[in-house]
């Protein structure tokens, strides 16, 4: 059986078409996502119990070590959240007036050889 | 534009074609409005987080610095940007739990879209209204 390219001869051309790569920003999302939820309700009610406290009271239950390790983790879960989050937004309204730094003949302008150059992982693969 | 016998596609054409989404002539809707909710508060808990940030390290510099921070934090405005973050993250974790529940293809009939995202609305706004209410009680505030 024989398959042939979705992509237009104009698309192949200019390097466009699918990035191979969402799927694995998909589920980086989900699962730090899926993380947060228990983490960040977790430090939403410590911070509740803990309000109107000084400097004292809080750094006396913030050095216990469940206290600190469960911090350690929503701020792992946040910052790959927020920074997988917020590029999707930015790719979505910004994107379109950047050039596509993918595409074959801008690198080819910048000084990239063709010998280096993943063409398949930019074309996607050929079915033939 | 011709630039070194390459087409540049990136050009602006003399007149630019509409793009998708035309938010400005649609009516706000329940599904639509939650939609760019949940990008927004994202986007302020992004800046949030560096705000998380501050405060640990003036947790860790030691007293005095967390005294200016726990100052600036008790100011008017301080406790405005304090409440505007606490809805904005009881809105994106209910918005995000609803969100889950859509990513394994449940709850799309237009029914449920609805009654989940009414649903969303009010549990933000009283969880919101619950860690102000208990928190103020903890701290004191009403004896």
């Amino acid at each position: 059986m024989t398959r042939q390219s979705f992509q237009s001869p104009l698309a192949r051309a200019l390097g466009r078409g699918a990035a191979n790569s969402g799927v694995q920003h998909w589920w980086a999302d989900r699962v730090a996502a899926v993380a947060l939820v228990p983490l960040c309700l977790w430090f939403a009610a410590s911070i509740i119990a803990h309000a109107g406290s000084d400097y004292a009271g809080f750094i006396a239950w913030f050095r216990t070590p469940f206290a600190t390790s469960c911090m350690i983790l929503p701020l792992i879960a946040l910052f790959h959240h927020s920074a997988l989050g917020p590029q999707v937004v930015i790719e979505d309204y910004i994107s379109k007036t950047v050039p596509n730094l993918q595409s074959p003949e801008l690198r080819r302008e910048m000084g990239h050889s063709e010998k280096n150059e993943p063409s398949r992982a930019i074309n996607g693969p050929e079915f033939k | 534009m011709i630039k070194n016998g390459t087409i540049d596609c990136n050009s602006t054409p003399a007149r630019p074609r509409p793009l998708s989404p035309n938010i400005q002539i649609y009516r706000p809707q329940l599904t639509s409005v939650l939609s760019i909710a949940n990008r927004v508060t994202g986007l302020i808990l992004s800046l949030g987080a560096v705000g998380l940030v501050i405060w640990l390290s003036a947790a860790a510099a030691g007293p005095r610095i967390y005294g200016v921070f726990q100052s600036v934090i008790e100011s008017w405005a301080g406790q405005v940007v304090l409440f505007g973050c606490t809805f904005a993250f009881f809105l994106h974790l209910c918005g995000g739990i609803r969100h889950l529940v859509w990513d394994p293809v449940h709850g799309f009939e237009l029914r449920s879209i609805y009654i989940l995202g009414w649903t969303v609305v009010a549990s933000s706004v009283v969880l919101t209204a619950a860690a102000w209410t208990i928190s103020l009680f903890v701290a004191g505030c009403y004896l």
